[in-house]
């Protein structure tokens, strides 16, 4: 699966083969202007990975506090998706928050840290902590695109569990 | 169909910390065109360079090629199949009795124990 996180000027993303198994990671550089999207980058990852699934953060919501531009770029995403018969999944914020909150990570730094502890290879990556003055480092969409994909597996497995569960209860 | 990638070449290489430019060094190569061409299926590499790999990265070419390893087992099965058949008489000869052992051995469930062959 492919999961993409946009920021700023760059959108983060992050590529598994099963909740284990992160295959690649990094930033794209996103084009500026009014009418960029940045589909071309993720055009490029498609082609390359032809992932199964497609993650992005849902930004529908008017409390999602994401710029045109974002909300943007992840219309196009989910319009490319739905062009390649690509099973397009978006969580909120609050579903990541929640999916982390068991790991005891709230922030976006927070969760970045559980995802780098989760992944070592991405230790490298973390950003320095942000003091009040400084804006939002471009490497947190990467960890964020990665936090994205393993809500997804959290999801999938609360439901698998649940249908398990109701099953057992039919059969008794 | 497998969802396996044709390579995991920049899989192993990121999880390493290492750069294009820096394993085309280890591959003796002068600079790092080579192993984006290999990353991105655009060629084969040498044996040498698959050795190489290996040694790099500690893993068998069989899992750094994981998706082309899929579809050569797939191809060689067939094929060994349709040998094991043409092969297959009811008293082979000892030459004959040794290749099916072998082609045994490639085909999944079939495996032919020498004591089972006359």
């Amino acid at each position: 699966m492919v999961a993409i996180d946009p920021g700023g000027s760059k959108f983060g993303f992050a590529v598994l083969e099963g909740e284990d198994r992160l295959i690649d990671w990094g930033l794209r550089k996103v084009r500026k202007g009014r009418k960029a999207h940045g589909t071309r980058r993720v055009i490029d990852l498609l082609d390359c990975y032809r992932p199964d699934a497609l993650i992005v953060e849902d930004v529908s919501s008017k409390h999602a506090g994401r710029s045109p531009r974002i909300r943007r770029l992840v219309k196009a995403v989910i319009a490319l998706g739905a062009t390649r018969g690509i099973p397009t999944y978006s969580f909120p914020r609050s579903q990541i928050r929640a999916a982390f909150l068991q790991a005891g990570a709230f922030t976006k730094e927070e969760i970045a840290s559980v995802v780098a502890r989760r992944f070592p290879a991405l230790e490298v990556r973390l950003p320095p902590k942000r003091r009040p003055w400084m804006s939002e480092d471009n490497r947190i969409n990467l960890f964020e695109a990665v936090a994205l994909a393993l809500t997804f597996f959290d999801l999938e497995t609360k439901r698998r569990e649940t249908a398990e569960r109701d099953s057992r209860l039919d059969a008794s | 169909m497998s969802n396996k990638l044709p390579n995991y070449l920049r899989t192993h290489r990121k999880h390493a910390a290492l750069s294009q430019e820096e394993v085309a060094f280890l591959l003796g190569l002068s600079n790092g065109n080579k192993i984006s061409r290999h990353e991105h299926s655009a060629c084969v590499p040498s044996i040498e360079a698959l050795l190489a790999y290996e040694l790099i990265f500690g893993v068998p070419p069989r899992t750094l090629f994981a998706g082309t390893f899929e579809k050569v087992e797939e191809r060689v099965t067939e094929r060994a199949q349709e040998l094991l058949a043409k092969l297959a008489v009811e008293e082979p000869s000892r030459l004959t009795s040794r290749k099916l052992v072998a082609l045994g051995r490639l085909i999944p469930g079939t495996e032919i124990l020498r004591h089972e062959v006359p």
